[in-house]
């Protein structure tokens, strides 16, 4: 019996002191800590730039001038790295408007991000019975009745170049159409990038036809979408 | 009075022959071992002499920019000094990475690894967590393979399993699990990182590396 009992103490032992050898084994480490700080894209309006109609263009003398074109931001959103500011929605409201008035509101697009972004499309909204086409792509929208076809309004929606300015210099007020017929192609804002904290001028001209009805009210939402530069698609 | 002088005499003699008995009975002598056994030391550290760097893709795009920019710097008070070999390192690297957006890659390439202990060490895994539980991590590759590489995600659908378009950033470990370093030898490897789109603006991921070792084992 005690024999027995020896046996067993002493395998106890030798399997207690195998069990010590393995946790025994001498072990270290060291770490790495990483932390990544994701940057931001906030990108709107900032600033209303000037507003002129073709009131002005013609040099109407003051009692003629009735219609006016004025554009409003509002929505504002305040990014959280830079802590600056940009407006999500600009409001373009003609007041008075008759066949073939016009309104230009030069404004800014603004990225208050700290990511490089790129305009990538233009999306236009109109109510339903109404549709447009795009005569040409990514810069003119005609918005006509889906029914009768007639035409309600035009926009251009386009960059304020450097010809553009050139141009402006002889002939103030011009729209965007004149200009670009005399040789100075307009530039759609398509693609057009804007930087941490950058800002370009854009200019936005709607247009009113002859065809377009008397007392009523016409609405429109367009959407410009910017992207993450590396992320653009032409 | 004479049987007294007798045992007087008798008890004399026989302390004197007892006293000259036990010194003869004790002779003995000493030889003595004195014992130490001085203990190796084991310490893995970041290399602390390494300047300290890192890439960006940015560079090599086809429209150059400089949006994202990275820190890689030792967290000073980690610092241990090996009794031993007298050597010093950092048991903690920091990577910040600032303005990251998808797409964007940061490699780390100056990450060197020291043992300034006294055994050589095994490198034997890494493991890598986000110590906010917001990520989750997935091994593509895992170790003991070099590189190895795998990916942080998050669950956004809270299914509890990885869905395509969860994936936040790729992370790859080069040149470090399986490495044998003996005492005062380095080795420098790189951990990479790519965004990927579903990572969110304006957000802030944390994530930990860990470098495992044991002592040298034997081939």
């Amino acid at each position: 019996m005690n024999k027995k009992i020896m046996g067993a103490f002493a395998i106890l032992i030798i399997a207690l002191s195998i069990v010590g050898i393995v946790y025994a084994h001498w072990t270290d480490s060291v770490q790495i800590h990483g932390t990544a700080q994701m940057g931001s894209i906030t990108f709107g309006f900032t600033s209303i730039i000037a507003e002129w109609d073709s009131e002005d263009y013609l040099n109407y003398p003051a009692e003629k001038r009735t219609a006016t074109a004025i554009c409003d931001l509002k929505q504002p959103v305040t990014d959280a790295h830079t802590l600056q500011t940009a407006y999500k929605l600009l409001e373009f409201n003609i007041t008075g408007g008759y066949p073939e008035y016009w309104g230009i509101n030069k404004f800014t697009l603004d990225n208050k991000g700290t990511i490089p972004v790129k305009i990538q499309s233009i999306t236009l909204t109109v109510p339903k019975g109404l549709d447009y086409v795009e005569t040409i792509p990514n810069l003119v929208w005609d918005v006509y009745n889906a029914t009768t076809g007639d035409y309600y309004y035009y926009i251009w929606l386009y960059n304020e170049t450097a010809a553009v300015d050139t141009y402006r210099a002889t002939h103030p007020f011009a729209p965007p159409w004149v200009i670009n017929n005399a040789g100075y192609p307009m530039e759609r804002i398509n693609g057009t990038q804007i930087d941490k904290l950058g800002s370009v001028p854009v200019e936005m001209c709607v247009v009113i036809p002859e065809t377009a009805q008397i007392c009523h009210t016409y609405t429109f939402s367009m959407e410009i979408e910017a992207i993450q530069w590396n992320k653009y698609t032409p | 009075m004479e049987n007294k002088k007798i045992a007087a005499i008798a008890l004399i003699i026989a302390i004197t022959l007892s006293a000259v008995g036990f010194a003869y009975a004790h002779w003995v002598d000493y030889a003595t071992i004195n014992g130490k056994i001085q203990m190796g030391s084991m310490t893995l550290v970041f290399d602390p002499t390494e300047l300290l760097d890192y890439t960006d893709n940015e560079l090599t795009l086809p429209e150059p920019k400089d949006v994202g920019s990275g820190k890689i710097y030792y967290d000073t008070l980690t610092r241990v000094d090996d009794a031993h070999t007298g050597l010093y390192g950092y048991k903690v690297l920091v990577f910040e990475i600032h303005d990251a957006y998808p797409q964007y890659r940061i490699d780390f390439t100056t990450v060197v690894l020291l043992n300034i202990g006294t055994i050589p060490i095994h490198i034997t895994g890494s493991t890598i967590w986000d110590p906010t539980g917001v990520l989750n991590w997935t091994w593509t590759t895992p170790p003991p393979h070099s590189p190895c590489e795998g990916f942080f995600w998050k669950d956004f659908n809270h299914n509890n399993v990885y869905d395509t378009g969860e994936e936040i950033m790729h992370v790859k470990i080069v040149n470090f699990v399986s490495h044998q370093l003996e005492p005062g030898e380095n080795t420098k490897g790189e951990v990479d990182i790519d965004f990927y789109q579903p990572a969110e603006p304006c957000h802030t991921y944390q994530f930990n590396i860990e470098f495992d070792a044991t002592q040298y084992e034997g081939p």
